[in-house]
C-alpha cells in the first residue's frame, strides 16, 4: 500500500470535469486507488467520476490517495504530480475554452459564473421566465413506482438481469459509436463511462439487496440520486452528465422490461418558455399565443416555419442550442437572450439586473422602430417611393406590415419547394395565394414564379448536373420542360388574384421571345379557366426581373410587352461583372457602386420610365440605408427588402431631397471606380447626416451605475438608444476586449473606456459621471467617478472627425478640464465644455 | 535637454495622445525640450525628422505596440515605458531618463 496526501489545489473545488480527469488517470492501474476528504472524512473510488463528486471537496481540503496493487509505489509518486501539477493545468485549459466558444455572453454573466447555453440568435427579444419542455422528461419516481408494481425476482436473478441490461447496453453501444458524429461520439463515450461507474453499479446492486427492490425500481432510484446530486452544482458539464444518466437508466429500464406509456402532451398553463429539440410549426400554433415567451431550439433551421413565425409575432428565440432539452430541466428559470443568442440558467442577482435593463432598452428600441415605420415612403421633397418587403413565405406577411412594409416587392415562392418531396397541386396553390392576397389587405404583392436552378436545387424538380448553373438551366429556361409546374402555379396566381391585388413577375428572362412565349401561355391559361368556368382575374400585371444585362440594355423593346421591371441585384452584378457571387476570390467584383453598373441602371430606368413603365429593386443591397440616396438618384420608384430593414430605409428616405440625390448619382456615373464613388457618398452622408460627436442623450450626470461592468453596459445602451451603434452586444464586446488588454483607467478617478466597431455608425463620445466611485478592475485598482467614452466605426482613417478624439484625449489630460467636466451642472454645459474642447 | 519620444498603443484613438500631451506638459514644466511623434489610427502624426533624432540626447517609446520605423533610432540610448506609466507618472518617467543620460 502506498499512500499521499495534499491539499486540494483547484478553486473550483473537484466538480465533474477535474473528476473525470481523475477517473481518466486512475483507470490506467490496475489496483485499487482510493481518495479520501480528511476534512469531511468521505471516501471515494477514484475510478468513479459519481464517487468523487460526492466527496464534496472543496479548494484546500487535506486529500489523501491510498493505492493498492502491483506498482503501487511508482503510480502513487505519479498520481500525486498528476494531482499537484497536471490536473490545475488542464482544468484551466478547459475553463478558458469555455469561455471563448460562448464569445457572446455577457461579461457580467462570465464573472458571475453562471450557467450559459449559447446558439444563434433566431427571433430578436429578451425574455424571462420557466422552462417547459415541449416533450417531457422521464419521471424517475413513477417508473420506480412502475418498476415496484412487478413482482421481484429472486435477487440473485434481479442482480443477474441488472448486470446483463449493462452488458447488453455497452456492446450496442459499442457497435454504433463509430458511425456518430463528434458531438455524438462524446456522448456514448460518456454514456459507456456511465456503464462501468463502479458507485452507480454499486448503488442499483445495494437497493436491489438491502431494500429488496426490482432491478427496474433500483436503477430509477439511482438515477433519481445521481440527477439530484449534479443538479445542485452550477455547472453545465455536470448538467450534461446529469442528462447521460438519464439517458443511460432510460436504456437500462427498458432491456428490464419496462415499456414507455404512449406520449402525452403536456399542457401549457401559463406564459412559459418552450423548449425543444425542434418544433413542428402545427405543434407550435397549439399553444396559446400569449403563453409562448420565447423559444429555446437545437436544430430548427433559421428559415424554418416555426422560427418565422416567432418573429412575425416577436417572440425572442435562440436556435442550435445544443441538447437544450437533456440539459434544461421543467420549471427552471431562464433568461432568453435572442439578440445575443444565449440563454443564461437560474440567474443570480447581478444577471438579472444586468437583463432588467437590458429587457427595457429592447422595448425602448421597439418603439423607436414602430415610429420609423409608420413614416411614409416618401422623400423629403415629396417623391413617392413604395418601400416593400421580400417574403418566402406567407407568415412572414405579418412582421413585413409591422415593420412598415407598403407592399411585398417579391414573393419567392421557390421557398415553398425546399424539402419537399413532391410539387404542390395548383389547388395547393390556390389556397397560399389567396391567403396572401387576404392578408395583405389591399396592399400589393408581387408573386415571383419558380426560380429553380442556379444554387437552389430541389428535390421535386430533377434537374441535369451543369459545371456552371448560374449560367445554365434555371428561372423560365426549364418551363418548357417542366411545363405543368409553370402552368399550375400561373393558373393559381390568376385565381387568387381575384381576392387581392397580386402581380406576377418572372424570373431569368433574357430575350423578348421568352416574353412573348411566357405571355402566349398565360393567355392560353387564362382561356383554360375560362373554359372551366373558374372565377379568375384576367388583368393580372406582369412583370419581369431585370437580371441579365440583355435585358438591360434593351428596355424599349421589352418594355410594350410587361407591365414593369424588377433589379435583381444580386445576379445582374454577377452577370454584369462576369464574377460568381459566391466565389471569395473574386468577391472585390461585387462593385453595386461601380459607374459602369450605376449607367447600366440609369439608362434601364430612364428608358423605362419614357415607356410609362415602372422599375423596382428587389435584391439584397436595396435593404442598405446608406445606399438609398443612390437610389433615389437613378429613380427606382420601388424599394423592396428584407423587412427589418424597412424603418431605418424609411427613416433615411425621409430626409433626403430628390434633386440631391440625383446630383450625386449624375457625378457617380462621371468616377472612375466604385472606391472613388465610396468616397463621394461618404462625403454625401457627412454633409447632410453629420451628427455631433456628443449629445445631450450621451450625457448621463448621475449614473447609478455600480460596477464596471453597469458602466459599461450603460455606455453600450446610450449608444444604441442614440442611434449611433446598430448592435450594443457587439459593442459591449469590443469595449471589454479593449478593458482586457488593459483596463482604461488612466489615474485622476478618470476611466476611458473606447473601441473602434464595426457597429458604431459614426464617432461618438458619451460621458457618465458616477454618484458612486467604482473600481475600474486595473493594476493600480484607483476607483473612478468620471467616466469618458469614445466609439468610431471600423476603417475609418480617413475622415476629419476622427481627429477630434485624438483632440479630447490631450484635453483630459488637463486638470483644470476635468474640474469643468465634474462641476458642469447640466448635461448641455457638458456638451458646450465638450465641443469648445474640440473646437480649440 | 533635448528629447524625442514616440507614443503608440492599440486602438491608438486616446492613450496615444494622452500620453503625448502629458510628455510634453511634463517636459515644459521640467524646462526639458520634447517633442513627442504619435502613432494612432490616424497614423504617423508630429513625424520626428532625422534632425530631431540626430539631436536628442534620448528616445523615449511610451508603448504598448511596437514601434513604427524603429530603425530611424538605431544607435540612440533608448528608454521603453508603457502608455499608462506616462499618462501616471510622466515625471518618474523623464527623471529617470535625465539620470539615464548623466549616469
Amino acid at each position: 500500500m502506498a499512500e499521499f496526501s495534499f491539499e486540494f489545489p483547484l478553486p473550483l473545488g473537484l466538480h465533474a470535469r477535474p473528476a473525470s480527469f481523475i477517473q481518466e488517470k486512475c483507470q490506467s492501474f490496475s489496483g485499487e486507488i482510493a481518495f479520501e476528504n480528511l476534512r469531511n472524512n468521505r471516501k471515494a473510488d477514484a475510478k468513479s467520476i459519481l464517487s468523487l463528486i460526492t466527496s464534496d471537496t472543496q479548494h484546500q481540503d487535506l486529500c489523501r490517495v491510498t493505492v493498492l496493487g502491483e506498482k503501487e509505489k511508482e503510480f502513487a509518486a505519479e498520481l500525486r504530480q498528476f494531482f499537484l501539477n497536471e490536473l490545475p493545468v488542464r482544468e484551466e485549459k478547459a475553463l478558458q475554452e469555455g469561455v471563448a466558444a460562448a464569445a457572446l455572453v455577457p461579461r457580467i454573466a462570465t464573472e458571475e459564473n453562471e450557467i450559459c447555453l449559447a446558439g444563434q440568435p433566431a427571433s430578436a427579444g429578451i425574455t424571462r421566465g420557466k422552462v417547459f419542455l415541449v416533450k417531457p422528461r422521464l419521471d424517475w419516481d413513477s417508473i420506480a413506482t412502475a418498476g415496484e408494481g412487478r413482482k421481484a425476482l429472486s435477487l440473485e436473478k434481479e442482480k443477474t438481469a441488472f448486470l446483463t441490461a449493462i452488458s447488453e447496453l455497452k456492446r450496442e453501444i459499442e457497435q454504433t459509436i463509430s458511425d456518430k458524429s463528434e458531438i455524438g461520439k462524446n456522448i456514448l463515450k460518456s454514456h459507456l463511462s456511465i456503464l462501468s461507474d463502479r458507485a452507480f453499479v454499486s448503488r442499483v446492486l445495494e437497493v436491489v439487496e438491502k431494500e429488496k427492490k426490482t432491478a427496474i425500481t433500483a436503477v430509477a432510484r439511482a438515477a433519481e440520486e445521481f440527477s439530484q446530486m449534479l443538479f445542485q452544482a452550477k455547472s453545465q458539464y455536470l448538467r450534461e452528465r446529469m442528462a447521460d444518466i438519464g439517458d443511460v437508466a432510460l436504456g437500462l429500464v427498458e432491456k428490464l422490461g419496462w415499456k414507455k406509456a404512449v406520449e402525452e402532451k403536456a399542457e401549457l398553463k401559463e406564459p412559459m418558455v418552450l423548449v425543444s429539440e425542434d418544433l413542428f410549426p402545427s405543434d407550435f400554433l397549439s399553444f396559446k399565443p400569449e403563453f409562448v415567451l420565447g423559444l429555446v431550439l437545437e436544430k430548427a433551421g433559421q428559415t424554418s416555419h416555426t422560427l418565422i413565425m416567432a418573429r412575425a409575432r416577436g417572440i425572442p428565440a435562440i436556435t442550435g442550442v445544443d441538447e437544450a432539452s437533456r440539459l434544461l430541466r421543467p420549471e427552471d428559470e431562464v433568461i432568453v437572450d435572442g439578440v445575443r443568442g444565449v440563454v443564461v440558467v437560474s440567474p443570480g442577482e447581478k444577471v438579472r439586473k444586468y437583463y432588467q435593463k437590458e429587457i427595457e432598452t429592447e422595448q425602448m428600441l421597439l418603439r423607436s422602430r414602430q415610429q420609423k415605420a409608420s413614416l411614409p415612403g416618401m422623400t423629403a421633397d415629396g417623391k413617392k417611393i413604395e418601400i416593400a418587403a421580400n417574403i418566402g413565405h406567407p407568415e412572414e406577411l405579418k412582421k413585413a406590415w409591422q415593420d412598415g412594409a407598403e407592399a411585398a416587392g417579391i414573393f419567392r415562392t421557390e421557398l415553398l419547394l425546399y424539402g419537399k418531396p413532391s410539387l404542390p397541386t395548383e389547388e395547393e396553390q390556390l389556397k397560399l395565394y389567396r391567403r396572401v392576397a387576404e392578408e395583405a389587405e389591399g396592399r400589393s404583392v408581387i408573386i415571383r414564379t419558380f426560380d429553380i436552378g442556379g444554387d437552389k436545387p430541389i428535390p421535386s424538380v430533377k434537374l441535369p448536373q451543369e459545371s456552371n448553373p448560374f449560367l445554365g438551366y434555371r428561372g423560365i429556361r426549364i418551363y418548357e420542360e417542366h411545363f405543368e409546374l409553370f402552368r399550375s402555379q400561373v393558373r393559381a396566381i390568376l385565381r387568387a388574384a381575384v381576392f387581392g391585388q397580386l402581380r406576377m413577375m418572372f424570373p431569368m428572362v433574357s430575350l423578348v421571345e421568352e416574353v412573348r412565349w411566357l405571355k402566349e401561355n398565360v393567355a392560353e391559361f387564362s382561356r383554360e379557366l375560362e373554359a372551366e368556368g373558374l372565377p379568375f382575374n384576367p388583368e393580372v400585371e406582369t412583370g419581369i426581373m431585370l437580371e441579365v444585362p440583355s435585358v438591360a440594355l434593351f428596355i424599349d423593346k421589352f418594355a410594350p410587352e410587361i407591365d414593369f421591371f424588377s433589379v435583381g441585384s444580386n445576379d445582374l452584378i454577377q452577370y454584369f461583372f462576369a464574377a460568381d457571387r459566391g466565389n471569395p476570390r473574386v468577391k472585390y467584383l461585387n462593385q453595386p457602386l461601380n459607374p459602369s453598373f450605376l449607367r447600366l441602371l440609369k439608362s434601364a430606368i430612364d428608358r423605362a420610365h419614357a415607356m410609362g413603365k415602372w422599375v423596382g429593386l428587389c435584391g439584397e443591397i436595396a435593404g442598405d440605408a446608406s445606399l438609398t440616396p443612390v437610389f433615389v438618384g437613378l429613380g427606382f420608384d420601388e424599394l423592396s427588402m428584407s423587412s427589418n430593414f424597412v424603418p431605418e430605409v424609411k427613416l433615411v428616405l425621409s430626409s433626403l431631397k430628390t434633386t440631391d440625390c440625383q446630383k450625386l448619382v449624375a457625378e457617380a456615373m462621371e468616377s472612375a471606380t466604385a472606391e472613388d464613388n465610396v468616397q463621394m457618398l461618404a462625403n454625401f452622408y457627412q454633409e447632410r447626416f453629420s451628427e455631433e460627436v456628443i449629445s445631450a442623450n450621451l450625457v448621463n450626470l448621475e449614473s447609478e451605475s455600480q460596477s464596471k461592468a453597469e458602466v459599461i453596459q450603460e455606455l453600450a445602451i446610450m449608444l444604441e438608444l442614440e442611434g449611433r451603434v446598430s448592435a450594443r452586444a457587439s459593442l459591449e464586446q469590443a469595449l471589454w476586449k479593449r478593458e482586457d488588454d488593459v483596463a482604461t483607467e488612466i489615474g485622476f478617478g478618470l476611466a476611458i473606456p473606447h473601441c473602434q466597431a464595426g457597429s458604431v455608425r459614426t464617432p461618438t463620445i458619451a460621458l457618465i459621471r458616477l454618484k458612486h466611485p467604482v473600481d475600474w478592475q486595473s493594476k493600480e485598482g484607483q476607483p473612478v467617478d468620471l467616466i469618458v467614452g469614445l466609439a468610431i466605426p471600423s476603417g475609418e482613417k480617413l475622415r476629419p472627425k476622427l481627429q477630434l478624439l485624438p483632440r479630447l484625449s490631450r484635453k483630459l489630460i488637463h486638470e483644470e478640464f476635468r474640474a469643468c467636466l465634474r462641476q458642469a451642472k447640466s448635461r448641455e454645459e457638458i456638451v458646450a465644455l465638450i465641443k469648445s474642447a474640440l473646437a480649440s | 535637454m533635448k528629447i524625442v519620444a514616440v507614443t503608440a498603443c492599440p486602438t491608438g484613438i486616446a492613450h496615444t495622445y494622452m500620453a503625448a500631451e502629458q510628455l510634453e506638459r511634463q517636459g515644459k514644466k521640467m524646462g526639458m525640450s520634447i517633442k513627442v511623434e504619435t502613432q494612432g489610427a490616424m497614423g504617423i502624426e508630429n513625424e520626428l525628422d532625422p534632425e530631431d533624432i540626430r539631436e536628442a540626447m534620448a528616445v523615449i517609446f511610451a508603448v504598448g505596440i511596437p514601434v513604427q520605423k524603429s530603425e530611424r533610432f538605431q544607435g540612440k540610448k533608448i528608454f521603453e515605458f508603457s502608455v499608462q506609466e506616462a499618462i501616471k507618472n510622466a515625471e518618474g518617467i523623464l527623471l529617470k531618463v535625465k539620470e539615464g543620460i548623466s549616469g
